[in-house]
């Protein structure tokens, strides 16, 4: 996969007569600077596998506990009966077997920042160089009464994708016609702004087919989201009465859930709900908030022109984890992040060129059958902040056969942006 | 496929020629000489290695290799129409309307869309 040039083979050959005149190999393997990666999502697996093709000398290893990995974005495709849960699983198997990439299956408890080192669930350390942390979200569960992991099998979040995500779809399927679908947007900041409204049209989009007599009602936790206007003329144009959209200045938001009975509580209401997905509020990957990378609003601030934390000059936070500013949190954005942390991380490690930092961001959404949309934008190191250099969203009321090509798009860009995580 | 290339390359530069000679009555080998003059000038400057990082922004959607649905893939294009498509999104011309191909290239320079065109065109076709 890697391509050999004439170039990196002369240089190989150089490491190893040099290598031919010291005593031992293990002086050899010491000498390799040392890059850890926590977390094998779209930012931790691009960082590694863009550091790991651009310099043989670099030492690169993964932590990440799931053997396989199921892309969250995608999942709601997957509601709808788009997709497959396999075909939107991916193995590690190249970027260990083709990129070298050492993966280990383990969960990060801890860093030691002074003695630069992870600890890992079974005890042991990794010692690092650099460090990349890119956990994604920790569920807030106490930001909503009653809702905790174990309520979560009854009303899952399925904002992380597999078994979660497979709770929700078991649950729509198992539900009976005319009952009422709860979903529960979270308040800001939180993964893929658009994700809960596109879930709602796949959701819409399964009941139609399925279950035409049942209702979805989004109690949500803000009075406006992510490409509003086209999700509200989708529900319109291909659901029209199924859904009704509770902003929070009308209900005032989903105050606690009682999971036994599956009933939803506002300030004044309370709805009886026959599937309740209930997305709570979210910060940054509690490993962040371990290792002292976190503000006071558990995000992690960084440097706009690398991903360099703010708090450790040795430690890179890219995607949902840190503070991107204009940057939405979504697979595309750490993975656009994790190659401006990569080209930083092989100028500190190797000495290599430094280039300006330019990111980028397109979500597309599916809304119904051949119909999609999308907004995008690219970005740049700004003074103090990553900045919006510009922008585009669809449009209300385009013509079919444009929706059909830009619902193709999201297909390609899946195929695209997995192959550049995965190998 | 390279032959391929090379010949619809020259088509759509024969086919913008003939455009501007419709047009503005002009002498079709001076408007493509000018235009092969303005590519060859944006690929003399292009750098392989700011292109190459450059790129990692492109093939999050542009995949190097299976079966393009809705992408193109762009992976061994000639460096000459990568330009000329680049510019057509920059410029708004020849019909590039995509919305996401448009804001891209309106944020990059030409030394920035030629060092990308470069180390476009030098990677393998799969």
């Amino acid at each position: 996969m890697t391509k050999m040039t004439r170039r990196k083979f002369g240089a190989l050959l150089a490491t190893s007569a040099a290598a031919s005149t010291l005593a031992a190999p293990a002086v050899l393997s010491a000498a390799k600077m040392r890059l850890v990666v926590i977390g094998g999502g779209p930012g931790g697996t691009t960082a590694a596998r863009y550091v790991a093709k651009g310099s043989k000398d670099v030492s690169v290893t993964i932590i990440e506990p799931k053997q396989n990995f199921t892309t969250c974005f995608f999942s709601n495709l997957y509601l709808g009966g788009f997709r497959t849960l396999a075909s939107i699983t991916h193995s590690y198997g190249t970027l260990a077997g083709q990129y070298g990439v050492n993966m280990v299956h383990d969960v990060a408890v801890d860093v030691d920042r002074a003695a630069k080192t992870v600890k890992l669930g079974r005890g042991a350390d990794v010692g690092y160089d650099r460090l990349v942390v890119s956990p994604g979200i920790e569920m807030l569960y106490d930001s909503i009464e009653g809702y905790s992991r174990e309520a979560s099998t009854m009303m899952p979040h399925a904002w992380q994708a597999g078994t979660q995500s497979a709770a929700l779809k078991t649950q729509l399927e198992a539900m009976e016609d005319g009952g009422v679908v709860v979903v529960a947007p979270p308040p800001n900041p939180f993964r893929c702004p658009p994700g809960p409204y596109e879930r709602i049209c796949m959701i819409a989009h399964y009941l139609k087919a399925n279950k035409p007599k049942s209702k979805i009602m989004v109690l949500d936790a803000k009075n406006k989201f992510s490409k509003q206007a086209l999700f509200q003329e989708a529900w319109t144009n291909h659901y029209d009465g199924m859904i009704e959209w509770v902003p929070e200045e009308v209900s005032g938001g989903v105050k606690a859930v009682k999971a036994d009975s599956m009933e939803v509580v506002m300030e004044d209401e309370t709805v009886k709900a026959a599937v309740a997905n209930i997305i709570p509020a979210q910060a940054a990957g509690i490993i962040a908030k371990r290792a002292g990378l976190t503000n006071d609003g558990g995000w992690c601030p960084i440097d706009p022109h690398s991903m360099r934390s703010k708090m450790d000059e040795n430690v890179f936070v890219i995607g949902d984890a840190s503070v991107a500013s204009a940057m939405p949190k979504s697979g595309f954005s750490a993975n656009s992040q994790a190659k401006v942390a990569a080209n930083a991380l092989l100028a500190d490690l190797t000495g290599s060129k430094k280039f300006p930092a330019k990111f980028r961001n397109t979500c597309w959404s599916l809304v119904a059958t051949d119909d999609g949309v999308k907004v995008g934008a690219d970005y740049k190191g700004g003074d103090e902040k990553i900045e919006v250099t510009s922008k585009f969203i669809s449009k209300t009321g385009e013509a079919a056969d444009l929706r059909a090509q830009t619902s193709r798009e999201a297909n390609g860009w899946y195929d695209g942006i997995t192959k550049d995580m995965f190998g | 496929m390279i032959a391929y290339f090379a010949s619809m390359r020259r088509s759509i530069a024969w086919g913008v020629a003939l455009a501007a000679v419709a047009v503005a009555g002009l002498s079709s080998l001076s408007v493509l000489e000018a235009e092969e003059e303005r590519y060859a000038k944006i690929l003399a400057q292009a750098d392989s290695a700011y292109g190459e990082y450059l790129a990692g922004q492109c093939v999050t959607c542009h995949a190097p290799t299976g079966a393009p649905e809705g992408i193109p893939h762009i992976h061994g294009l000639p460096d000459v129409y990568l330009v000329q498509t680049m510019l057509a999104y920059k410029e708004g011309t020849h019909g590039r309307t995509n919305p996401a191909m448009v804001n891209i290239a309106k944020n990059l320079s030409e030394e920035e869309l030629g060092s990308l065109a470069k180390y476009f065109s030098e990677q393998p076709v799969n």
